[in-house]
């Protein structure tokens, strides 16, 4: 019996192709740039940061842009370029870690709520519509006020506040794939429901929430600016983006640069992220 | 002697970008009298739709009508253009093969036919919808003008496709392009509609070209038939006599590859190989690679149709004679 | 795999099944009604019907998808209920659209892989030789093995969808239109890939299609289903060649023919009815050119036909050859 020729697709040839995919999507080029430059900076602050974050140079307050403070200093004598690494660090680092929880409980719970549907499909969406009554920064306030200021408190407020998008995107595409062919097909192979879940269902649901991630960093980033803002977010002396805001807002006739700087670095993380979010829905759109 | 009601000549399509273009109708040519049928029966690729859809100038972005003439009673119809849709109102009507997608679900049945009899006809509103009413008895749906007020989701897969056909008919055409339009319909249904376009051909004089996959819907409905194989014609000629006594190698491997309802106990005999890659299609003969009577003959193109031993028929190949009974 | 000696019983027993759905408005809708049907290993039994006649559902129930509602299906004549991993192996699916049919984010090894390792078919070193085997048996190279469906044409689909089937060995494959999203020649070479595991395999083939052309190529058997019941059955040569059933007939006249021409007697008018509005007593009486009181009141069972071995139909006047006239 003949067998079939396939179209020919040599590894090397898979690999231009997804080369010349990435390579359209100048999206994801430029916003992974971006990014890359931003994160490899933060990474090496300690190496590129000319001075501590908290080393104050009491003679030269307020100065401007020098030779020896590329970007000034601030009110306390800190310069402001090495404060602006030290904070990016800080600021990414909760970002990253406030998205973790929000994308693994609420895809896990999108996911059973869709599969199973019935009972436990109204319990997870009436809990969902129950907190997206609540207006998303009301609740974050609320509860960095109740757990405390600081990382643990952004990062817990998020847990609970965070999640229900993911469950929803996640829920819907679920409900779709359930009914497909390959699924059955699984069903009638005899394979468990966790097997099917995690092997036909997840990687088949999970590229809308990947996506959003990509946003919902951004969300976070610009939270804990603005809970820095606040006050409530990180606290002093620890380095980052909003506070140095909020402190170099008494100061915006005069020296502008110390609240715009920061402002500028918050810009261009969201930026890049949002970019990279566009370039991977074409991605990972299946081919 | 008038002109056929539908005459095509060497028309070429072609699909792909800027870097690379490749035929997907590959020189075509055929003409249908009024009151006559030509089927047009081919695989994937084929390019039997896309023939349709340049005929109509329909064809989508991708898709470049090359060159060829396209005419009707005799008079040439732009086949770019403007003046593309307006030369058509009227005269040419296409069915489509998914009524489901082709039938706009917010506007009732009646309102759709009756909405092409206004504007391609100019009937006043009463009018039309009177005239839609009458199409809709006349293609064999009962209770028409009850029925016409239902929407497309109330309807049947075979009543959906009547209401297609009424509405085709409602510009009064003279030919009636059909893009398979039973293949979504169970067979009971199939044969009504299949019965009910037969009898529109011969009351109004419609010159029907018929495309679908299936010989055996072809031998029913059309007289002539035209064999596709990877953009062009490779065998015509009257349906019963090209079945009975096929001249093309294809021909005879699709004869039997196909399944027949006669044949109890006869798997099919599947034709070696793989259909061919539009972009990228063998040298010569574009069946030869498939073919058991090739030879280096046959690599070398083109391979042109030409008129057979038998009168009415052409073949596209080089060694008709060897082609056995099927 | 290990030669089996035929065994007589039949493989697969399906008795009084029965399986309905909610519908839209609240009540529930009897999609199949009591169908009964048997097949042998090795035999090829064809299911035919035109769309709402239920044997997609039918299909499904056997395959352990959907629970029914009353009736037995039996494997080997131990009574399948809520299936076991092992007693799902000994059934499998082939479904009808294979751009749907495969999961678009996995290669072909991986989900051949999960299911050797699962049901512990192979191990180690082993479950590579056997993909390999699955790739050749179903005439795919062996390279396909790393692609996604992506890469594949329809014909290829189907084929990696029948490897699928048929790595967990099964005893009984249910393909539910397998060739009807095909082209022509590229349901000629799966329906020869069918008939040759057949016989290479000895598997049991559940075919279901509205196309009585495929059903009459490779099938030894079939049961005709209108409206959820089975209404005739038999060898399939013999119930085309002499329906004792009018729908049967309706079917046959309707069918294009390939070297014949269209039979010119009347035409079966009209649609069947949803599956929620069926009519009383016999199901078809309401379409069919033979009726008579008596099929208004009492709906005939399937019952075996007078003088004819090995035919059933349900008709009151099976007894007599249908031509479609009225008598």
């Amino acid at each position: 019996m003949s067998t079939a020729a396939l179209r020919p697709s040599t590894g090397r040839r898979r690999a231009r192709i997804r080369w010349r995919r990435l390579r359209g999507s100048p999206a994801l080029i430029a916003g992974g740039t971006i990014l890359s430059l931003i994160v490899l900076a933060v990474i090496f602050a300690p190496l590129i940061a000319p001075y501590g974050p908290i080393h104050q140079d009491l003679f030269n307050t307020l100065s401007g842009p020098s030779g020896k403070h590329l970007l000034g200093t601030d009110d306390l004598g800190r310069d402001v370029l090495s404060r602006l690494l030290y904070a990016g660090r800080t600021d990414l680092s909760v970002g990253a870690l406030a998205v973790i929880f929000p994308f693994c409980f609420g895809t896990a719970l999108g996911t059973v709520a869709g599969y199973y549907g019935g009972r436990t499909d109204f319990v997870v969406m009436r809990i969902v519509d129950t907190l997206v009554a609540f207006p998303f920064y009301v609740l974050v306030i609320a509860l960095v006020f109740v757990v405390g200021p600081g990382v643990k408190g952004i990062v817990i407020a998020f847990a609970v506040a965070d999640w229900v998008v993911y469950a929803r995107t996640v829920r819907s595409a679920t409900l779709i794939v359930r009914e497909s062919e390959y699924v059955a097909a699984a069903k009638v192979g005899g394979l468990g429901d966790l097997r099917i879940l995690v092997g036909h269902v997840l990687p088949n649901t999970i590229s809308q929430a990947i996506v959003y991630i990509m946003s919902d960093i951004v969300l976070v980033i610009v939270a804990v600016v603005t809970l820095g803002y606040l006050g409530l977010g990180v606290q002093p002396p620890t380095a980052d983006w909003g506070s140095m805001i909020s402190d170099g807002q008494q100061f915006l006739t005069t020296h502008w640069a110390l609240a715009t700087v920061p402002g500028i670095a918050v810009v261009l993380t969201g930026l890049s992220l949002s970019l990279i979010g566009d370039g991977l829905a074409d991605l990972l759109r299946p081919q | 002697m008038t002109a056929d009601a539908l005459e095509v000549r060497d028309l070429v399509v072609s699909a792909g970008d800027h870097h690379h273009r490749w035929p997907v109708v590959d020189g075509v040519s055929f003409s249908v009298a009024a009151g006559e049928s030509i089927g047009i029966v081919g695989e994937s690729g084929s390019g039997k739709s896309l023939t349709l859809r340049a005929i109509m100038a329909l064809t989508p972005n991708t898709i470049r009508i090359d060159s060829g003439t396209v005419l009707l009673a005799g008079e040439e119809l732009p086949l770019h253009g403007r003046r593309t849709r307006s030369a058509r109102r009227g005269r040419v009507a296409l069915v489509f093969q998914d009524p489901l997608s082709a039938l706009d679900p917010v506007h009732s049945a009646g309102a759709q036919v009756a909405e092409i009899a206004r504007r391609v006809r100019g009937l006043p509103r009463r009018a039309a919808w009177a005239r839609a009413v009458e199409l809709l008895e006349l293609v064999g749906i009962r209770e028409a003008p009850r029925r016409a007020r239902d929407y497309p989701h109330q309807l049947s897969g075979g009543m959906r496709q009547r209401v297609m056909i009424a509405m085709a008919l409602a510009s009064e055409p003279e030919v009636l392009l059909c893009d398979e339009p039973t293949t979504a319909l169970d067979v009971t249904v199939q044969a009504q509609v299949l019965d009910l376009l037969d009898s529109l051909r011969a009351s109004l004089q419609l010159a029907l070209v018929f495309v679908s996959h299936d010989l055996a819907v072809v031998r029913g409905i059309c007289e002539h038939v035209a064999v596709m194989y990877a953009g062009r014609f490779v065998e015509t000629g009257p349906t019963a006599a090209l079945l009975e006594r096929p001249r093309h190698p294809y021909t005879l491997g699709l004869l039997h590859a196909v399944v027949d309802v006669d044949d109890a106990g006869r798997p099919p005999r599947p034709i070696p190989g793989e259909l061919p890659d539009p972009a990228q299609l063998p040298a010569g003969c574009p069946f030869h690679p498939r073919c058991a009577y090739a030879d280096e003959a046959c690599t070398v193109g083109p391979v042109l149709l030409l008129p057979g031993s038998e009168p009415a028929r052409a073949v596209a190949c080089v060694h008709p004679d060897l082609v056995p009974p099927p | 795999m290990s030669a089996s000696t035929k065994p007589t019983a039949p493989t697969l027993v399906v008795r009084g099944l029965s399986v309905s759905f909610a519908s839209s408005r609240g009540d529930r809708i009897l999609a199949v009604d009591g169908v009964s049907l048997s097949l042998q290993s090795g035999e090829a039994v064809g299911l035919v019907g035109e769309s709402g006649c239920g044997k997609t559902t039918v299909a499904r129930a056997i395959a352990g998808l959907l629970m029914p509602e009353r009736g037995e299906i039996e494997l080997d004549g131990a009574a399948l209920t809520h299936r076991s991993r092992a007693e799902r192996r000994a059934i499998q699916l082939v479904f009808q659209d294979p751009y749907a049919s495969l999961n678009p984010r996995r290669s072909v090894r991986s989900v051949l892989r999960e299911l050797l390792e699962l049901h512990e078919l192979a191990a180690g070193a082993d479950i590579e030789r056997r993909c390999r085997e699955l790739m050749a048996l179903v005439g795919l190279p062996a390279e396909a093995l790393d692609r996604r469906p992506a890469a594949f044409s329809g014909g290829q689909r189907q084929r990696v969808a029948i490897a699928r089937a048929i790595a967990v060995e099964p005893r009984l494959l249910v393909a539910d239109e397998p060739v009807s999203a095909l082209d022509v020649s590229v349901a000629a070479t799966i329906l020869a890939l069918f008939a040759r595991l057949r016989s290479e395999l000895h598997l049991g083939l559940l075919l279901i299609s509205h196309n009585l052309a495929v059903v009459a190529s490779i099938c030894d058997r079939v049961a005709v289903m209108y409206l959820g019941r089975v209404v005739e059955a038999g060898r399939t040569a013999a119930v085309f060649d002499d329906p004792r059933h009018p729908y049967t007939r309706a079917l046959l006249d309707a069918a294009p023919r390939l070297r014949s021409d269209v039979s010119d007697g009347p035409r079966l008018r009209g649609e069947a009815p949803p599956a929620g509005a069926r009519p009383s007593g016999c199901p078809f009486h309401d379409r069919c050119p033979r009726v008579e009181e008596i099929c208004r009141r009492e709906a005939p069972a399937l019952r075996a036909v007078e003088g004819l071995s090995g035919r059933t139909a349900a008709c009151h006047f099976s007894h007599e050859r249908h031509t479609g006239e009225r008598p």
